[in-house]
């Protein structure tokens, strides 16, 4: 492809008329079109190699995938505006896409308006074997300001009819002197926002250094929590896709944990209103995720179904949706209440604050490292100790406490792992989140069951249950009870890899002897 | 890669308007789809407007890859390109009998573009030749149009029995009927109940219309010009049929 950028000394008409003189040229009718750059949140197609273009024209959307590198664009023309994955009426798109979405929406990072121009080169036989746009660009800033981009002039050659293309580029650059543009529009309007693609990650990676001060190094962890925890906000606001809101009480979960995890470090006076905070705000977002694990399981309850009975489950997904938006409504109210925000600002200053030097707080001044290595040395232990008691027999209450020691642990390695070598840490935390799938597929399962049982109760209340539906919930819940048995018989498996004896001795090494180490 | 051939032994069947109407509409759908006019005589190639011409002639196709990619043209719509006819084609069947595998040949020229395009559409000249069984050879399927009289069901059955063959195991057999005129009775009863023959027709049938032959004049996909008449939701329930019979 052939991009030009057209200098504001020439204008479009000079330079039309001299193609339709020179080129047997035919003129469509000049186009607006709204040009959407899209892609996840986190830029899930950006960092698969593509770009995601969609085209809004008067009556449809054409959607583009733009390979970064090289290879063939593809096309599909629909009637509405895709969000999800599922929403694309394409199954070669879908398997295109499958795996690189995810349950993550597609939102709009780059808005531009085009106002295009189309000259086709055709021959007598009325067929096309070139295309010019002139496209007059003005992209969107977020305050709803346009900014007038560089009028590009497109040369699309058609597959086999290069020379056409050929010719009508060397006749641009000679009579106009022409510079080529070398990117697409997207760089230059990304660059004009301020955008930096690949800025987001969900998983924590904190760098510390083994000699920092523990009451300085985790400020800063905290702070680093507290800005996942604001960029996930408007997404949340607007319910773009239910990653948003994941994400930020993961972060308020973190943030939680290393308040009660690690103490003596920071003023108990200060900290108390914090802790009580966040454990609100972990309420308040509470009934919006419920609703939104439910409605990403639905299709796997439904097709758990024979399929005769699909079809009864539906009234559960449309309770599901409209409770949704009623949990979520609340829940913005509450992300823009007072409350929410003095306790942020409270939090910031707090975090931004300088640490005293001289303090009475007994591990305030501890390395950073030897902190790391005690609390996840407890933790570990803790967990073995619960985790051998585990029997057979035992009440489920038991694993489901286990749940959330191994879940302390894991916080602790990944809020650390940048103090130990990578290659040594990682596999701890792949073994532990094994560990941790089938404790979490426990509970869950149980979770599911009373919650499905709960659903059934309210929509029994609300006339909206009707004897079909409460069969399929039903049977939902036999199945449901079933799997949990197979679950408790898998800990007893899981739990020995993670408890086998090469496993012992890493861990030993990497937190224990560092400990030992570090106070001789 | 699917490939598709519209096939039948018969000409003036509906081959190549079934193969041009289908094309439009698969690439619609996001696929990214290559027409081979393998007639000599260029139909397909007269409907996207594109010469009929191969520039070394079908030799030069059966060379190499590069080759394949010099000759293939791109259309006026998205994602359709098409690999032109040429004169030269009507020796294709001497030029792979003089081949010890002939069709590995044929099908050399299609695995060459399996990762550029999601369908090929084979439009194939009406005759029973090693041609033919290249293409048996190489397709998923064969779209066989079929005109609902007793003469055209014959022909419908030599092509079955030769089809047969156990190398073609993967082949479905896909016949429909098409040019259908209503108001003849035979065409009636023929559609409506058609005859056993150890295939399933696809229910959707193309009923003979001048919206379909305007399409010489036009010198376009139907659904280009008349997207909302009826032949054009003709093709699209036959395409969705299709599509679900293959499993696509
Ligand atoms: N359903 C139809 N109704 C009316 N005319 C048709 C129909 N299908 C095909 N034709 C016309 O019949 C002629 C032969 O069709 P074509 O598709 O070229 O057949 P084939 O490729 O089998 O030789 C063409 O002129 C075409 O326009
Ligand atoms: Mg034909």
């Amino acid at each position: 492809m052939n991009e030009f950028l057209l200098p504001t000394s020439i204008s479009k008409t000079a330079l039309k008329e001299a193609l339709v003189t020179q080129f047997s040229l035919h003129e469509d009718a000049p186009r607006t079109i709204q040009r959407n750059y899209r892609d996840t949140f986190d830029w899930r197609l950006y960092k698969k190699g593509f770009l995601f273009q969609v085209d809004k024209h008067s009556h449809s959307y054409e959607l583009t995938l733009i390979p970064l590198e090289s290879g063939r664009r593809r096309v599909l023309i629909m009637q509405s505006q895709p969000a999800y994955m599922e929403d694309i009426p394409s199954k070669i798109w879908q398997q295109q896409l499958q795996g690189v979405l995810g349950i993550r929406a597609l939102m709009s990072h780059i808005t531009i308006s085009l106002r295009q121009n189309t000259l086709r080169y055709v021959d007598k036989d009325g067929k096309t074997l070139s295309r010019i746009y002139i496209e007059e660009a003005r992209l969107r800033r977020p305050d709803g300001r346009l900014r007038t981009l560089e009028t590009r002039i497109r040369i699309v050659p058609i597959t086999g009819y290069g020379k056409f293309s050929e010719q009508i580029s060397k006749f641009l650059k000679k009579e106009f002197k022409l510079k080529a543009a070398k990117q697409v529009p997207f760089y230059p309007s990304a660059k004009a926002l301020g955008l930096s693609v690949n800025n987001y990650s969900s998983q924590l990676s904190h760098p510390f250094l083994a000699k920092d001060r523990t009451d300085r190094a985790l400020k800063a962890l905290l702070l680093t929590l507290l800005d996942t925890m604001e960029v996930n906000e408007q997404g949340t606001v607007e319910d773009i896709d239910s990653e948003f809101l994941h994400d930020l009480r993961v972060s308020v979960r973190r943030t939680r944990s290393v308040l009660s995890q690690i103490k003596h470090i920071f003023p108990q006076r200060n900290l108390q209103r914090f802790e009580g905070g966040f454990s609100w705000v972990g309420q308040i977002t509470g009934p919006t995720r419920d609703m939104h694990v439910y409605l990403l399981k639905f299709d796997d309850y439904q097709s758990a179904l024979p399929k005769k009975m699909q079809p009864h489950l539906l009234p559960l997904k449309e309770f599901l949706i409209r409770h949704q938006k009623l949990e979520h409504e609340t829940l913005v109210a509450a992300i823009k209440s007072k409350r929410y925000q003095v306790l942020k600002q409270g939090w910031r200053t707090f975090l931004t604050s300088p640490c005293p030097e001289k303090t009475s707080l007994a591990n305030a001044t501890k390395p950073i490292s030897e902190t790391a290595n005690t609390h996840i040395w407890q933790a570990y232990s803790k967990l073995m100790k619960r985790g051998s008691a585990i029997t057979a027999t035992c009440p489920d209450e038991k694993l489901h406490k286990l749940r959330i020691v191994a879940k302390k642990l894991r916080y602790l390695l990944e809020f650390f792992q940048n103090l130990y070598p990578k290659s040594r840490i990682k596999p701890l935390i792949s073994a532990l989140k094994k560990l941790q799938d089938v404790l979490g597929d426990f509970q869950d399962l149980s979770v599911q069951i009373d919650a499905l049982k709960d659903f059934e109760i309210q929509m029994k209340e609300e006339g909206s249950l009707n004897p079909d539906t409460e069969a399929a919930i039903e049977l939902l819940v036999q199945q449901l009870q079933s799997h949990i048995k197979e679950q408790r018989k898998l800990f007893e498996t899981r739990f020995a890899e993670f408890s086998d004896k090469n496993m012992r001795s890493e861990f030993k090494f990497l937190f224990k002897k560092n400990l030992l180490n570090l106070k001789q | 890669m699917k490939v598709l051939a519209c096939y039948n032994i018969k000409g003036g069947v509906g081959k190549t308007t079934t193969s041009v109407n289908l094309s439009y509409i698969c690439a619609n759908e996001g696929a990214r789809v290559l027409v081979w006019d393998l007639d000599p005589q260029g139909a397909a190639s007269f409907y996207f407007r594109i010469k009929p011409k191969v520039k070394g002639g079908v030799e030069k196709l059966f060379e190499k890859k590069s080759e394949v990619d010099e000759a293939i043209k791109g259309t006026d719509y998205l994602n359709i390109d098409l690999l032109p006819a040429d004169f030269s084609y009507r020796n294709m069947d001497i030029l792979l009998e003089s081949s010890d595998k002939p069709r590995s040949r044929f099908r050399k020229i299609l695995s060459a573009l399996e990762d550029e395009y999601d369908y090929v559409f084979l439009d194939c000249p009406p005759s029973f030749s090693m041609v033919s069984e290249s293409v048996f050879f190489v397709s998923d399927a064969l779209l066989i149009p079929t005109i609902p009289t007793t003469l055209s069901l014959r022909t419908l059955e030599q092509v079955l029995k030769y089809s047969d063959d156990k190398i073609l195991k993967k082949l479905t057999i896909l016949p429909f009927f098409s040019m259908v005129d209503k108001r003849k009775n035979m065409h009636r009863l023929i559609c409506e109940k058609p005859p056993k023959m150890g295939v399933k027709f696809l229910k959707p049938f193309i009923p003979y219309a001048s919206d379909v032959e305007r399409m010489g004049v036009e010198r376009r996909p139907i659904l280009s010009y008349a997207g909302h008449s009826k032949s054009a939701k003709c093709y699209l329930d036959l395409w969705q049929e299709i599509k679900e019979r293959l499993d696509l």
